[in-house]
């Protein structure tokens, strides 16, 4: 536990040093800011502004944004050869896999957080089923989870940070689109086979309309856990390559 | 120029063998677990598969040896192995939770959970019921939605309402026998004993804004299939509710049926000849516009069948014959005159603001909701259009036991016209402040006596019914609610007013705020994380 806080430290303080980060943040933010001013302005008089609006969007941009949070967490200490300092460190790969993670994610809220100013304007300006909003919210809080530990998982695989980020970005455009693959796909068991593993499709049926279900839940979680393990037995292999 | 020379060893052959045998091998074992047959393509991949592995040992055997004993095979094999068991845990947990369906609604409307109204009609599902959906793969989202819609009925039912999902492009033969007209399309059935659907009581789910209330409405209708029969009067050359031309009825004659009402014709002459009663089934009494007035006799019919309770539908029209049907000094109009307090004048509706293409084509300006009739009806999104239509007069005190009012009215700026000879004749009108009634003028009106039970909805047109004119915005919605409440039909469904929810309001902001709202998102929060970036990025610099 000690050794993850550690990490965990250690990760933080370079996300909020590192200019590049304010620069993934500062992109993100005017992204979010252009997408909701364009939905305000299509609304006005005419519909309810869409309360799953930032999160869809964000479902949409964390195929990039993951891949950017994560690409160099590992890959870098293998480039650099810090990857073995870290293996002699009186850390163990859990805890380094995991501090990573957590640390990732913590970013990720940082930036989440920061939309839901959007929704303080909204609130101000007409009378949004925030429920709803708040749900949407928890969906794509896990889902940018489940991006992250993708992300780092292949960023395990790798030295090179573009080969990871490459690698996230193919996986996480797969995962995304699964959602429409009956639109490719014309059969309609392996459609929804594609469906059950893709991404959106446990959050834009079910968080973006306001629904927790468990077992979208228990998908996140399951991918987080499952590529968090594939990325500590990999870190673990350095021991034994 | 340089001349690399490129060797390719017996190693590189090795590894070349390995990759393609193992890749080839995976993907046999993928799609032999997936068809659960060996195809042509399966039993290739597993050759190649297999003859990669075969080469990869013959040419590089220390290579293979090592794999499959070595120190990396047996750390590897237990990470594949942890992997696929934490898999598989995973997968275990998904499923048992999904087949658990723990749904948590957080919308401020409720509205993906199911009512109490809904569950008090559900109670009443004793016969199996199946919803049967046509999806094709390019609908998999829309059946994902309704699905978690549908089983939530499934469950509230202890599964006696059942899904079943048909992709209508590998079943054309299904989608055909269904009689299909869109993907996406949604049927409710009653299931036989031996399980199959019962197609006579096969009708299809309509697509509104309320998807619970569209769900609920259709399993009553299929519930009371067969128990309301609705009769329609063909003794006095009324619109034909058999007839496909744009003058017939016969749109709303299927919709009537489609909604597992029984319809029937009937003859009041008839049944005034013999001194006979409208049958006992009878739930409602459709009028099409007779085009002559009722003799004494067959008032006493329709008096008879009232006081039973019965449900009267009466669309009138201005009609320029002698003898008219409800003609202001008749006998039928003295007749709801006296006994329901509501009549129609010998007018024609003249609206100078709410019309369509003449100003005889009167378009609902107000709604009275004081009824279910005008539950549905909205003067701004679902008006109602007749062609030439009557003025209606409610007196509120015909009789202690009954009530009766409103339910469209014409605009401030219309009047009745009472020179009809002149617009039959010349199809001209002028208004005439000594004859004419000035406006707004009722257009459609109810009435209800609570001692019998009798029911009556009288309107001043029938061109609305029409096939031409049925389809036009709220004349649907007029018709359906109106025969609705006659028989008793919406008091087996009724919802809350959150059912017809749209959701949050439409947001009005001014220029003003909106430019701030510009500057705060667009400008000013990214640009202060952008600034830390950039002041973090000269401090790297300098030092």
């Amino acid at each position: 536990m000690t050794g993850t806080v550690h990490i965990f430290r250690r990760e933080m303080w370079q996300y909020f040093t590192s200019p590049i980060s304010y620069v993934i943040a500062g992109a993100l933010l005017l992204l979010t800011g252009l997408y909701f001013n364009g939905d305000v302005t299509f609304s006005l008089t005419v519909k309810p502004i869409n309360p799953s609006l930032i999160p869809d969007f964000m479902a949409t941009a964390m195929i990039f944004f993951g891949p950017l949070l994560t690409m160099r967490m590992l890959a870098e200490e293998q480039r650099e050869g810090t990857m073995e300092l870290l293996l002699t460190a009186p850390v163990n790969d859990n805890a380094i896999v995991i501090g990573k993670f957590l640390s990732a994610w913590l970013f990720y809220t940082i930036l989440l957080a920061l939309t839901f100013t959007y929704q303080i304007i909204v609130v101000n300006i007409s009378k949004p089923d925030m429920a709803h909003t708040i749900c949407a919210y928890i969906g794509i809080w896990l889902y940018g989870g489940a991006s992250i530990a993708i992300g780092l998982m292949f960023s395990s695989l790798t030295e090179n940070q573009i080969v990871a980020a490459f690698l996230s970005i193919a996986t996480l455009t797969f995962l995304y689109l699964g959602n429409v693959a009956g639109q490719i796909v014309t059969n309609l068991n392996l459609a929804a086979a594609i469906r059950q593993i893709s991404l959106t499709g446990h959050y834009a049926n079910s968080f973006a309309y306001g629904i927790v279900r468990a077992e979208d839940i228990a998908y996140f979680a399951g991918i987080i856990a499952v590529m968090l393990f594939i990325a500590v037995r990999v870190v673990e292999s350095h021991r034994w390559r | 120029m340089q001349n690399d020379n490129i060797a390719i060893t017996r190693s590189h052959l090795g590894q070349l063998a390995s990759i393609i045998g193992g890749t080839a091998l995976l993907m046999g074992i993928i799609g032999w677990i997936w068809q659960g047959s060996l195809s042509d393509i399966i039993i290739a991949a597993l050759g190649i598969g297999l003859v990669g592995i075969v080469l990869w040992a013959a040419l590089t055997p220390h290579e293979f040896r090592a794999f499959i004993s070595g120190r990396q095979a047996r750390y590897g094999t237990s990470a594949v192995f942890g992997t696929l068991l934490l898999l598989g845990i995973v997968a275990l947990f998904y499923v048992v939770l999904q087949r658990a369906v723990i749904v948590m609604d957080m919308t401020e409307g409720q509205r993906f959970s199911i009512s109490e109204e809904t569950r008090n009609i559900l109670r009443q599902v004793s016969t199996p019921i199946r919803i049967t959906g046509f999806y094709s793969p390019r609908m998999l989202a829309q059946r994902e939605i309704d699905d978690q819609f549908f089983r939530l009925y499934e469950i509230a039912t202890d599964g006696k309402i059942s899904r079943n999902y048909i992709d209508p492009d590998e079943q054309p033969a299904q989608a055909e026998r269904y009689g299909l007209t869109y993907d996406g399309e949604v049927f409710l059935s009653f299931l036989n004993a031996d399980g199959s659907v019962d197609f006579t009581s096969l009708s299809a789910l309509p697509r509104s804004e309320s998807q619970e209330r569209d769900i609920t409405e259709a399993i009553s209708r299929l519930l009371i299939s067969g128990t309301l029969t609705v009769y329609f009067d063909q003794s006095h050359e009324e619109r034909d509710p058999l007839s496909a031309e744009p003058q017939g009825m016969s749109g709303i004659n299927n919709g009537i049926q489609a909604s597992g009402l029984i319809t029937f014709p009937i003859s009041l002459i008839d049944l005034a000849a013999v001194g006979g009663n409208i049958p006992d089934d009878a739930s409602a009494l459709i009028l099409a516009r007779p085009t002559t007035d009722f003799s004494e006799a067959e008032i006493a019919v329709i008096d008879r069948y009232l006081r039973k309770g019965g449900g009267l539908f009466i669309m009138s029209d201005v009609l320029f014959n002698e003898n008219a049907f409800l003609r202001q000094d008749g006998l039928f109009s003295r007749y709801l005159w006296e006994n329901f307090g509501i009549r129609a004048l010998d007018a024609a509706v003249v609206d100078e603001v709410s019309h369509g293409q003449t100003l005889l084509e009167s378009v609902s300006a107000a709604v009275y909701p004081e009824n279910d009739i005008a539950r549905r009806l909205d003067e701004e999104n679902a008006p109602t259009l007749f062609r030439i239509t009557r003025p209606l007069e409610v007196i509120q005190s015909a009789s202690a036991d009954v009530l009766n009012g409103k339910v469209i009215t014409s605009s401030t700026q219309s009047y009745g016209e009472t020179n009809l000879q002149l617009l039959g004749e010349t199809e001209t009108y002028r208004y005439d402040q000594d004859a004419d009634i000035p406006g707004p003028l009722t257009t459609v009106a109810w009435a209800y006596n609570r001692t019998t039970g009798a029911k009556i909805v009288l309107t001043g047109d029938s061109d609305f019914a029409t096939n031409s004119l049925v389809d036009t915005s709220g004349n649907a919605i007029l018709f359906t609610d109106s025969l609705s409440w006659l028989t008793g039909f919406s008091d087996q469904v009724t919802f809350s007013p959150q059912a017809y929810g749209t959701g949050s309001p439409v947001i009005f902001v001014d220029g003003q705020m909106l430019d701030l709202i510009a500057f705060v998102t667009v400008i000013l929060m990214p640009g202060v994380v952008f600034a830390i970036g950039l002041i973090l990025w000269v401090r790297r610099m300098r030092a």
